[in-house]
């Protein structure tokens, strides 16, 4: 079993419920952001990318990888961050050192390290949400409780308390029942029968940074919107008009 | 005013090496209360004075081994008066360096989990490994070279002359010990295939180097500060031969740090052409510093072998320095190269990190972190080097550590 998910580019309109629903679920403290969402090559989020009367936005979330040669899971000294056996990779917050090894080692910037107490962090912030349970891997690795100790490392964790003790899940991860595009897709990638497994292999996907070899299991759904819109639409007609990948 | 006589000085940064340790401490103590939110550290950038010094007190510490190896393995008798200094300045840095790594940790009380759980793939678990076998090979010989002293009236018995037996055996592990600890600790950086600035296979090598170069430069320092004009003059010989070992360290040094960007410079990638812009135009400065001030030292050193204390204690300072920010440079533009870039429209685009603190009216994500230590972090970073001074105040109190020593 190995869980994936893939995000439809040409889905997301950037509206950053998923971001913002992974930090409510997961109580995350301010400046904490365990899934971000950015316009892809803008300075700000939702402004238009381009010159000459050639404009796009597309959007670009990014959150854990769960890279299947995950850097961070090598470098940890402890074994604090691990693979479970679903493939997910994992913190043990009684086990994380707070050496930001893992940090140096992941290329796509997605874990966070409390800098503050979380909980006093919240406090002060006068807020305080976030699913309320601990829960344990294997009934001893300490993977979410609502507020993590400071000094540790937190990430993405595909909403590990919504999954049952047999490695199913009860509720989809929240980032996947909040989009309210219906662009992410979550499930077992080994499962040949899955829609993860026929959308990656029927549609144009692509991972972040493959030259890497950290093998990610988040797959991306190439945007079809044409490079340049405005001449795309000036010179095809509706039913002529072929989607222009983005390799 | 009256100047302090020897002993005077002695108990001076005896007592000065300790107020280090206390502040250092207690701004420690202050971290862990407050969390590393007091640092100036954050998630774009994950290590800096902390990580810096560390890597500094393991290059500082190898020096002083690798004077005590050659001494006796090729029976160097101009450098032997050295030996004791040298082993005593090995510990008092390699000691600064695991304390340097201790502050950096989030939840240091944690570290058990590294014997308890270990991830034997990881390179700092390896690091941790070395850096204790380090710590025990330094103090077998610091126990080697002071044991004579503190069984003197062993001496008509031939002890010394035993004791040189084992030190010369002992330098069998000693001497590949200088140089493993660098490789191993450098290979944290070396094997990060995410990070352009630090995926080279050159990097344990010029660790070697560097160490050798900052760690004799510290051993040569130690003597000056501590050694009488005479005893100096009289020893002048070893003096130079560690200069001049120094030099060729510090020219190997400037070599390589040239190479290791030529690769860099010839992929001519987009991301590329952003680290070099990070190298030499952001942190422009710094890396001249690092590549001139030893570059001075290393014509000092050639030159002024006997050109007297002050400029051999001079080219030391400036090799000490040079390589000190040589190691936050190895920091500065790693991190400040964020690796998730996409080209989009023909430019570079690099995806914001969110820093991980909220304070009102400034980015939560950034794709560049202005870092510089915060006040807390200055003070903490002082506990390692006010231990070195602690100890080797107090050895020099203790022991005779150089022939005629008062």
């Amino acid at each position: 079993m190995r869980y994936c998910m893939v995000i439809d580019l040409d889905k997301c309109i950037g509206c950053q419920t998923c971001a913002v629903i992974c930090k409510m679920h997961h109580a995350q403290p301010e400046g904490t952001w365990w899934n971000r969402v950015f316009t892809q090559g803008s300075e700000y989020h939702q402004s238009a990318v381009g010159s000459n009367g050639t404009f796009k936005i597309e959007y670009l979330p990014v959150s854990c990888q769960m890279c299947e040669n995950a850097p961070c899971e090598r470098v940890c000294p402890t074994g604090a961050t691990y693979r479970s056996k679903e493939g997910t990779i994992l913190v043990d917050y009684n086990r994380c050192i707070g050496c930001r090894t893992c940090m140096a080692a992941c290329p796509y910037g997605v874990r966070q390290f409390n800098w503050k107490d979380p909980k006093k962090a919240k406090a002060e912030a006068g807020y305080a949400y976030g699913y309320p349970f601990d829960v344990k891997d294997e009934g001893k690795r300490l993977v979410y409780t609502q507020d993590r100790p400071a000094g540790v490392v937190e990430k993405c964790t595909f909403c590990v308390e919504c999954m049952n003790e047999d490695g199913t899940y009860h509720t989809l991860p929240a980032c996947v029942r909040a989009c309210p595009g219906k662009a992410r897709f979550f499930g077992d990638l080994d499962d040949p029968n899955s829609h993860v497994s026929h959308l990656v292999r029927t549609k144009q996907v692509f991972r972040l940074k493959e030259e890497y070899g950290t093998d990610p299991k988040v797959y991306y759904i190439s945007s079809s919107k044409p490079k340049n819109v405005e001449a795309e639409w000036a010179d095809q007609s509706w039913e002529n008009k072929t989607p222009n990948y983005i390799p | 005013m009256k100047s302090l006589s020897v002993s005077g000085k002695k108990t001076a940064a005896l007592i000065a090496g300790a107020a280090m340790c206390v502040a250092g401490l207690a701004a420690w103590a202050y971290q862990l209360i407050a969390g590393m939110q007091v640092t100036n550290l954050r998630n774009s950038f994950t290590w800096g004075l902390y990580m810096g010094s560390f890597e500094f007190f393991i290059a500082m510490a190898s020096g002083g081994m690798f004077v005590f190896a050659i001494a006796y393995l090729w029976d160097i008798k101009q450098l032997k008066p050295f030996t004791k200094i040298a082993a005593i300045g090995s510990l008092a840095s390699v000691v600064a360096s695991g304390v340097a790594i201790f502050e950096d940790l989030g939840e240091p009380f944690h570290a058990l989990y590294m014997i308890i759980t270990p991830n034997v793939g990881s390179p700092l678990f390896w690091d941790v490994i070395i850096l204790t076998l380090y710590v025990i090979v330094c103090v077998v010989a610091v126990v080697l070279t002071i044991l004579p002293d503190t069984k003197k009236h062993m001496d008509d018995r031939g002890y010394r002359m035993d004791n040189e037996e084992k030190c010369r055996k002992f330098s069998y592990i000693a001497f590949p010990a200088a140089f493993l600890v660098n490789i191993v600790t450098s290979l944290m950086f070396a094997t990060q295939n995410t990070r352009e600035w630090w995926h080279s296979a050159l990097i344990p090598v010029n660790a070697c180097a560097e160490a050798l170069a900052v760690g004799i430069s510290f051993t040569i320092l130690l003597c000056v500060i501590m050694a009488k004009h005479e005893t100096f003059v009289e020893n002048s010989d070893g003096i130079r031969l560690l200069a001049r070992i120094a030099a060729a360290a510090i020219a190997a040094y400037i070599v390589m740090s040239f190479i290791e960007i030529i690769p860099i410079a010839w992929s001519g990638t987009q991301e590329s052409r952003h680290l070099l812009h990070l190298i030499f135009h952001t942190y422009g400065a710094l890396f001249w510093l690092e590549i001139l001030l030893p570059l001075v030292a290393m014509i000092l050193f050639i030159v002024g072998g006997g050109l007297g204390k002050e400029l051999v204690a001079a080219a030391s300072v400036l090799v000490i320095i040079g390589i000190f920010i040589q190691r936050m440079m190895l920091l500065l533009p790693a991190f400040n190269s964020i690796p998730l870039t996409l080209p989009v429209a023909g430019k570079l685009w690099t995806f914001p990190i969110a820093v991980g603190t909220f304070t009102e009216g400034e980015d939560v994500f950034v794709r560049f972190w202005n870092y510089a230590p915060s006040a807390v972090e200055w003070i903490v970073g002082i506990l390692p080097v006010g231990l070195i001074v602690f100890v080797m105040a107090g050895s020099a109190i203790l022991f005779r550590l150089l022939p005629d020593q008062e």
